[in-house]
């Protein structure tokens, strides 16, 4: 583990890999993926917006581009806290079962000293929390985003012209979003 | 002496007819009515119900310059003529809810008769007028909108996924 002689802290490659699996930071390739998520869901209400509540593209684009590019910040900003806080207790949740099975993987005849196994198991209980959480963070905060913009937008602010209606309704659900996904359960 | 009285009292009467003539119309003998008809379809874009008829009159005395007036819940409304006079047009409207359903006749009197039912209004007479012709449609009634509309639908659908994801969630989180 680290070695501390004197005033300095040496810090290993072990305990850089586990200081970035249980940080709040997420890797390029995940914050592509959650950029990309959430662009798609974010323009998703402007078809709505366009076809239903009859807006011009050409009239409101660069609006829709700004407010677009907010509620992207936003979720992605949701999706980042959401999986922090499910990454550990998926991690804690599926402990025993991803220990089972990394021990039937390995054959019998196999002697692995018990260091390595515990390192396995580790390294398979990380990849799993890492998984689960990213992939139901994305889906939980869709799903949610969705249901405000559609309660915002036909039932709270249906009396305002469509666009505040748009304005309001994307700012004030990515906003919630970002607001509820700070919360520590 | 009594020739030209006479002849004064004749162009007098004459005069007189020819302005009641005037007041009300030329009559319509023998009407032949063809009429295109719209009525309200829906609630959603209109708050009252409108019934306009759009008609033809051929009337085998070939009136130049025909009124005609239709009898609308119990009141007159004059028919408005085309600038050469060959179409018609009535239209009135009416509330949702007090529109009339189903076959509707409305009474139509030419500038004749129509004078005779007013005068018979003012005098208080009792007796009845027939009226010329009859324009006769149907009206099927209002759609007032899907009993469940789309975004209710649509919200429940997703409220619904949601309360399944936050479950899932809060078991995860225990």
């Amino acid at each position: 583990m680290s070695s501390g002689k004197g005033k300095q802290t040496i810090i290993t490659k072990d305990d850089e890999l586990l200081l970035q699996n249980f940080s709040r930071n997420v890797t390029f390739k995940s914050s592509i993926n959650f950029y990309m998520n959430a662009l798609i869901v974010s323009v998703t209400p402007l078809w709505l917006f366009w076809k239903i509540h009859q807006m011009d593209p050409l009239e409101f684009g660069i609006i829709w581009i700004i407010m677009t590019l907010l509620s992207t910040w936003l979720v992605s900003f949701a999706y980042r806290n959401s999986k922090y806080v499910l990454k550990h207790k998926f991690a804690q949740k599926r402990e025993d079962a991803v220990a089972r099975e990394v021990l039937k993987s390995i054959p019998d005849d196999k002697k692995m000293p018990k260091k390595e196994k515990d390192e396995r198991i580790l390294w398979k209980k990380n990849e799993v929390a890492e998984f689960e959480s990213t992939t139901f963070a994305i889906f939980y905060n869709n799903v949610l985003y969705i249901f405000l913009t559609i309660l915002f937008s036909f039932y709270v602010l249906r009396s305002l012209n469509p666009n505040f209606n748009y304005m309001l309704s994307v700012g004030c659900s990515a906003g919630l979003l970002a607001l509820f996904s700070t919360g520590t359960h | 002496m009594g020739g030209p009285i006479i002849s004064i009292i004749q162009l007098s009467f004459l005069l007189i007819v020819l302005v009641s003539h005037q007041t009300h119309g030329e009559q319509c003998v023998s009407p032949k009515v063809t009429s295109d008809i719209y009525t309200t379809p829906e609630t959603l874009l209109s708050t009252e119900t409108v019934y306009i008829v759009e008609f033809t009159l051929d009337c085998s005395n070939k009136p130049k310059e025909l009124n005609l007036y239709a009898k609308v819940d119990d009141s007159f409304i004059q028919v408005t003529k085309s600038l050469d006079n060959k179409r018609y047009q009535l239209s009135w409207t009416s509330s949702h809810s007090q529109a009339p359903v189903g076959l509707i006749t409305v009474d139509v009197y030419d500038g004749e008769t129509y004078g005779k039912v007013k005068q018979a209004v003012r005098s208080g007479e009792t007796s009845e007028y027939e009226a010329n012709f009859q324009l006769e449609f149907n009206h099927k009634g209002v759609w007032k909108g899907a009993w469940l509309k789309s975004e209710l639908l649509a919200l429940t659908v997703v409220g619904l996924v949601w309360f399944l994801a936050y479950r899932h969630k809060n078991y995860i989180c225990s």
